[in-house]
């Protein structure tokens, strides 16, 4: 027989080859998640583009405001913010890479300080910019490192590391670090800083409660109402709460382990990263808690 | 915005399309490589889920057949590069079943034998029916060098065949 009439019947078995039953339906199984999670990833970049916008509308109106407010004459006014414009973030290096299947973008950003005098308020200030600096610093780091770690193994990656100073009221200034990894499904990850301008302090959430209060309860019973109104009015909605398969769910634990920032109206916002309160398919969810609701135990 | 996305939809459903239509030929070629069903099977979902879950860097829709070879061709290349294989020996060729391919070992044991691209290129010139523009999109080559690979293997196959 002649190669070429070999190669013919080599043809004519290779046509016979055919993925079984069970093989197609796994595909079309892996299909469907990818579906589901480019769904995901483009609902969290519609929520990121709105953000930011909403970031540089509050950076125009501050521009506006700023020069009308004399540092002099607010630090006779006591408990008006001195430290005002005290704070800027800048972009300070960038980590880069990109061949193809991995790709970072990293942004290290820190909060520059102005020159502080002998007043106590700056000097605190200075100091705890520096903290959040290098607190920021290490994270990002091990961000980086864990993604040089994944550049020996084969597939998709991406990092990417953003940072904004976040709108909130006259009384703080928050920068929010925002980190977005990528492999296979997406997944995010935000922190919060804030530092109080009217006293250069870091701000803890025990911070702004009245000593000996409570607190604690109100914001998980706030939290847990609203988890029940979004999944009773959302089928969509889905949180680990009243889920008796999740054992061992501590609202409190979630709670202490969350991050906060204080929003433009005043309210304190509690920030879960994904997988801390629900499924991976929630992604980040915050929650508002009405400065009204609790305003007997707030200082 | 919005028409971006619907664009992105669209591209989403072609690509889903193309891979409802086609997935038995990736996973006949994943198989000439791999020679066993799971991991062909493995190949092949795995390229359907990249390939639908990137279908926004898609650039031209009328590219999109080739695009979801092109991914299928590297989760098998890749496969191959990850896999332990100390050295392609007579164990490795799959068992045969009847007599006529029995005929057919030589050619067989000879494609098996040739470099990963050349033999894609015969397979999917002469199996697949590509051009070999087609082919050189799928493996990300020029023409020129798909056209060299496809007359150095037909020699070497011995093989007369139409290469227009």
């Amino acid at each position: 027989m002649d190669n070429k009439k070999k190669f013919e019947e080599y043809k004519g078995d290779y046509n016979k080859i055919e993925m079984n039953e069970e093989a197609y339906r796994k595909m079309r199984m892996r299909m469907d998640q990818a579906k589901a999670e480019k769904k995901a990833a483009e609902k969290r970049n519609r929520y990121r583009s709105l953000r930011g916008t909403a970031v540089a509308v509050a950076a125009a109106l501050m521009i506006v405001i700023l020069p009308n407010t004399s540092s002099a004459m607010a630090q006779t006014m006591g408990n008006i913010p001195v430290l005002g414009d005290f704070f800027k973030l800048v972009t300070v290096r960038e980590f880069q890479h990109d061949d193809g299947s991995k790709s970072a973008d990293v942004e290290f950003s820190e909060i520059a300080s102005g020159s502080s005098d002998e007043d106590g308020a700056s000097r605190k200030g200075e100091q705890s910019a520096k903290e959040i600096n290098a607190e920021m610093k290490a994270l990002i780091n091990s961000w980086i490192d864990e993604f040089r770690e994944e550049l020996e193994i084969e597939g998709h990656e991406n990092l990417t590391v953003r940072s904004e100073i976040i709108p909130s009221t006259e009384d703080y200034f928050t920068v929010k670090l925002i980190a977005c990894k990528a492999q296979g499904s997406a997944y995010e990850e935000h922190h919060y800083y804030t530092i109080d301008l009217r006293t250069g302090d870091r701000v803890e959430l025990s911070d702004l409660f009245k000593p000996d209060t409570d607190y604690m309860s109100e914001i998980v019973n706030s939290i847990e109402a609203q988890m029940r109104m979004q999944m009773k009015a959302d089928e969509d909605a889905s949180y680990w709460i009243d889920d008796n398969e999740i054992s061992g769910f501590n609202m409190s634990e979630a709670v202490d382990e969350a991050e906060f920032f204080i929003n433009e109206d005043g309210n304190i916002v509690i920030s879960f990263d994904e997988c801390e309160v629900g499924p991976a398919s929630m992604g980040v969810v915050e929650f508002v808690i009405e400065k009204d609701d609790i305003a007997e135990i707030l200082k | 915005m919005f028409s971006r996305d619907k664009k992105n939809k669209v591209k989403e459903e072609i690509i889903e399309q193309v891979i409802c239509e086609k997935y038995n030929s990736y996973y006949r070629m994943a198989y000439s490589y791999v020679h066993n069903e799971e991991d062909a099977a493995d190949i092949v979902q795995e390229g359907a889920y990249k390939a639908i879950r990137y279908s926004d860097s898609l650039q031209n829709e009328e590219h999109a057949s080739t695009w979801v070879y092109r991914i299928m061709m590297n989760e098998v290349f890749r496969f191959l590069s990850s896999r332990k294989v100390l050295v392609l020996g007579e164990e490795e060729i799959p068992e045969l079943q009847s007599e006529d391919t029995y005929e057919n070992l030589d050619l067989k044991r000879a494609l098996e034998r040739m470099d990963k691209k050349d033999k894609a290129v015969i397979q999917l010139k002469y199996f697949e029916d590509m051009k070999l523009d087609e082919i050189a999109e799928v493996l990300d080559e020029n023409v020129n060098t798909i056209k060299s690979r496809l007359y150095r293997s037909l020699k070497k196959l011995r093989l007369e065949l139409d290469t227009v």
